[in-house]
């Protein structure tokens, strides 16, 4: 039996490693010959396929070995990465997936690996992992396989001394490998040279570096040392990218006498034997009087201390510790506050004055001090966008291929940071968007071409913080939103009146109107409008905000406006009667004492008010939640304007206290849900206040 | 002999199911998740007077792989510590590699927990 503890670690492990395989595989697909990437992907699916063979997973075992084979073949240049790979891997990154999900649910694997998805995604791999028939050696080769790219190859290798016993000459490999290309460079590695005396003439003492460029892929050069590889050591590596024009870039980097040395000038003991006689800078430094010891020594100490710290500069963390991390700074933050208004009223009491409050100070101080506290812990809960944002990748190259369509998803400000919470409902909402941009906003590489565009079209997905808040664009390059076609539809619904004139601004938010998501519309309308609703919806609770931009043949752009945290709404407190309420500030507009002649009733008992020639529905906010108040006079109360998803409404309440950064407690876990809460906070003197919902609250009284 | 175990590969899973083993067995294990860290740890157990008894190596690993691990190794302080090499590779340029390098034993995964504890018995009492 498994020990379970290895099996909760195996979990973590996964899926850190799937997603990692995923984006090395989306990755790949633009840098195919990024030696280093293919690495990282081989050994992501052979450490799943390790683990999962001590956890006990055989199903898992012998799906990632057949993954690892074909990555194998990528790797060893056997195959070439191309578009029906990466499709295959990226299937079989779907069948792990689904495997971990079963895991989780601690079902068997036993169903998943008979799955269709699974023997298609094996049969796709096993196309790819065999291995290829080597091409013919000869010697007009080069010949026939002109108009490939040119690659360039380093080898090194040194073979047993006593080769030339077995009728072998590293030289004749040489002059073979000639046949298949250029040699560039050969260089002899003389290290191991023996003194005159001891020298064997018999015997190989050289070990080689050819660097050679050539058509021919990594099979044909093996192939050259075939007969040799048993008796030595052979490391042939793709180094194209290390060379341009000729000129091997890597020697930018390489220290004096790593060239020397390699350029076989002179033997590496020499190099040695120079850099001992150096003196360490400090050492000179304090010879030379210029520092003391003890100053070197704590600078050494110091850039010690901090290598240190750059290499562990992040631990991971439960979300729930940081969620009850959050609680109890939220609870410290209302305590202080409590804690303050006390000692002011306690002082002014006995002393009669509020001067030379030194008591009061302190506490003072210590409010400031927990409300640091509590930005920097709000501060711990946000993580970049960059990881949510490069699942996208898969997104568009999935449904640009499935559909024909070309399209580049570019990303920037991928290091914004924003509330994991936040992040995590994100997700839907974006893909949706971005779905929606390739699916209706880009055209047909030929209609691209046709209007003169070019033929791929591009997404730009950005983040930035703006103000206090998150802002996140999706911008696509297509045909831009057929705004008159969306009228129509509207009015065809009946959603807006036949004769009703719109600015493009109101046209582009009928988008979110849930009717406008039908079939039809899809043809009809460039399709946008597909569960707009619902995106507005989500993003709305998340209590943001999304607006859209577009310009016929050019394209659209989606404007998403997000609070830093939810942890925390900027809230105004009114009072109804005892009862004090929290309204978040974003929603209100204004507030107004309303004359005699502003309010209306109407039939069906609805009230109206008149707000400067604007006519809006008036709600009662007692009558709403059954307060008791003697305020019933419109006149003698204060109306609050606030803003809702259906249009502007008044809100009449008694009193507006102040305002106030409510630390948002949530009721669901404790009560059953209140329509119209959201949830609720405590103030300063130590009451719970609800915080109101603003469309909820409109719904309710208006009965939408 | 010290039985403390060193313990250096990339992937926890394998690192746990090692120390689980090794533990049950009376080993004290240490761990470190790449040849770099491995070195350091072994810097690090040593000034800390806690010399390993051996050290249990992978090869295929990120920022610095076994063979080049094991080559430091023997280069340093650890020159004395014997260092089993726990892999997948099974090929015999990468076998000849690692004992050039300086390794004292192969073995291949997936092992089975009593072969490791006999393998482990022969290094470290």
């Amino acid at each position: 039996m498994v020990n379970p503890k290895i099996v909760e670690l195996f979990i973590v492990e996964a899926e850190e490693l799937i997603a990692e395989l995923e984006d090395g595989i989306v990755s790949l697909e633009e840098r195919p010959n990024d030696d280093e990437l293919i690495n990282t992907i081989f050994r992501a699916a052979h450490t799943i396929k390790g683990s999962a063979g001590i956890s006990g997973f055989a199903e898992m075992v012998d799906f990632a070995h057949v993954l690892e084979n074909t990555l194998e073949a990528v790797r060893n240049g056997s195959k070439q990465v191309s578009p029906d790979i990466i499709s295959a891997c990226l299937q079989s990154v779907d069948v792990l997936k689904t495997m971990m999900n079963m895991l989780q649910s601690g079902r068997s694997l036993t169903e998943v690996a008979v799955m269709p998805e699974t023997l298609a995604a094996l049969t796709a791999l096993k196309t790819f992992s065999k291995a290829e028939s080597h091409p013919p050696v000869s010697s007009d080769a080069s010949k026939a396989t002109t108009g490939k790219k040119r690659r360039i190859w380093q080898i090194q290798f040194r073979l047993n001394e006593d080769i030339f016993m077995n009728g072998q000459d590293p030289a004749m490999l040489i002059v073979e490998l000639s046949d298949f290309g250029k040699i560039i460079e050969v260089h002899a590695d003389c290290s191991a040279l023996p003194s005159f005396e001891n020298f064997n003439p018999l015997k190989l003492y050289t070990g080689f570096n050819v660097i050679f460029e050539s058509e021919q892929p990594r099979s044909t050069i093996e192939n050259v040392f075939l007969f040799v590889s048993d008796t030595g050591e052979i490391d042939i590596q793709d180094v194209t990218h290390q060379f341009k024009d000729g000129v091997n870039l890597n020697d930018a980097d390489k220290k004096l006498g790593e060239l020397l040395v390699e350029t076989a000038s002179i033997p590496p003991y020499a190099v040695q034997k120079a850099l001992a006689a150096q003196k360490p800078v400090g050492q000179l430094l304090v010879e030379q009087g210029v520092v003391r010891q003890e100053t070197v020594d704590s600078a050494l100490a110091r850039q010690k201390t901090a290598q240190e710290m750059k290499n562990n500069s992040s631990i991971r963390v439960d979300t729930d510790k940081l969620d009850r991390l959050m609680n109890l700074v939220g609870e410290l933050v209302t305590g202080v506050a409590q804690v303050t208004q006390l000692s002011h009223t306690l002082f002014a009491e006995k002393f009669g004055t509020t001067e030379n409050d030194e008591m009061g100070a302190a506490v003072e101080f210590l409010d400031q001090v927990s409300r640091d506290l509590q930005e920097q812990v709000m501060l711990v809960r946000m993580v970049p966008v960059e990881a949510t944002f490069t699942r996208f990748k898969r997104v568009v190259r999935d449904l640009a291929r499935e559909l024909k369509k070309e399209v580049h998803l570019k990303m920037s400000g991928t290091e914004t940071e924003l509330d994991k919470n936040v992040i995590e409902k994100l997700v839907d909402p974006l893909k949706h968007l971005i779905r929606n941009s390739v699916d209706h906003g880009i055209e047909a590489p030929k209609e691209r071409i046709a209007k003169g565009k070019p033929a791929a079209g591009t997404i730009n997905l950005n983040a930035k913080q703006r103000e206090g808040s998150i802002v996140i664009e999706i911008e696509d390059d297509g045909k831009g939103i057929d705004t008159a076609a969306i009228l129509n539809k509207a009015k065809e619904q009946g959603s807006i009146p036949e004769s009703a004139e719109l600015s493009d601004k109101d046209i582009f938010n009928l988008l979110f109107l849930p009717g406008l998501s039908t079939a039809k519309a899809v043809t009809d309308v460039s399709g946008r409008g597909v569960g707009m609703d619902v995106v507005k919806r989500n993003i709305e609770s998340l209590r943001g905000s999304i607006d859209v931009e577009s310009m016929p043949g050019k394209g659209s752009k989606f404007i998403i406006r997000l609070p830093l945290t939810l942890a925390i709404v900027e809230g105004m407190n009114v009072r109804v009667g005892e009862e004090v309420l929290t309204i978040p500030l974003l929603s209100i507009v204004e507030q107004m004492r309303p004359g005699e002649n502003d309010v209306k009733s109407v039939e069906g008992k609805k009230e109206l008010i008149n707000v400067r020639g604007q006519v809006m529905p008036l709600i009662r906010l007692h009558e709403l939640f059954s307060f008791h108040t003697d305020n019933t006079d419109p006149c003698d109360s204060l109306v609050m304007i606030l803003e809702s998803e259906q249009g502007k409404y008044g809100l009449m309440v008694d009193d507006v206290l102040g305002q106030q950064q409510a630390v948002i407690k949530s009721l669901d876990k404790n009560f059953t849900k209140i329509d119209g809460v959201s949830g609720a906070t405590i103030l300063g003197d130590g009451r719970v206040s609800l915080i109101l919902d603003p469309h909820k609250i409109e719904q309710m009284a208006l009965h939408l | 002999m010290s039985g403390l175990v060193l313990v250096v590969d990339d992937s926890v899973v394998l690192r746990s199911s090692v120390k689980f083993t090794l533990e049950e067995a009376g080993y004290e294990v240490a761990e470190a998740d790449n040849g770099k860290t491995g070195l350091d740890k072994v810097k690090e157990l040593m000034l800390a007077g806690k010399r390993p008894g051996m050290i249990i190596s992978d090869v295929n690993m990120p920022v610095m792989d076994g063979i080049t691990f094991i080559k430091e190794l023997k280069q340093g302080a650890g020159k004395f510590i014997p260092v089993l090499v726990l892999t997948t590779e099974s090929q015999p340029a990468m076998k000849q590699a690692g004992k050039e390098a300086g390794a004292a034993g192969w073995l291949v995964k997936p092992f089975k927990n009593d072969q490791l504890i006999q393998v482990v018995r022969k290094f470290v009492r």
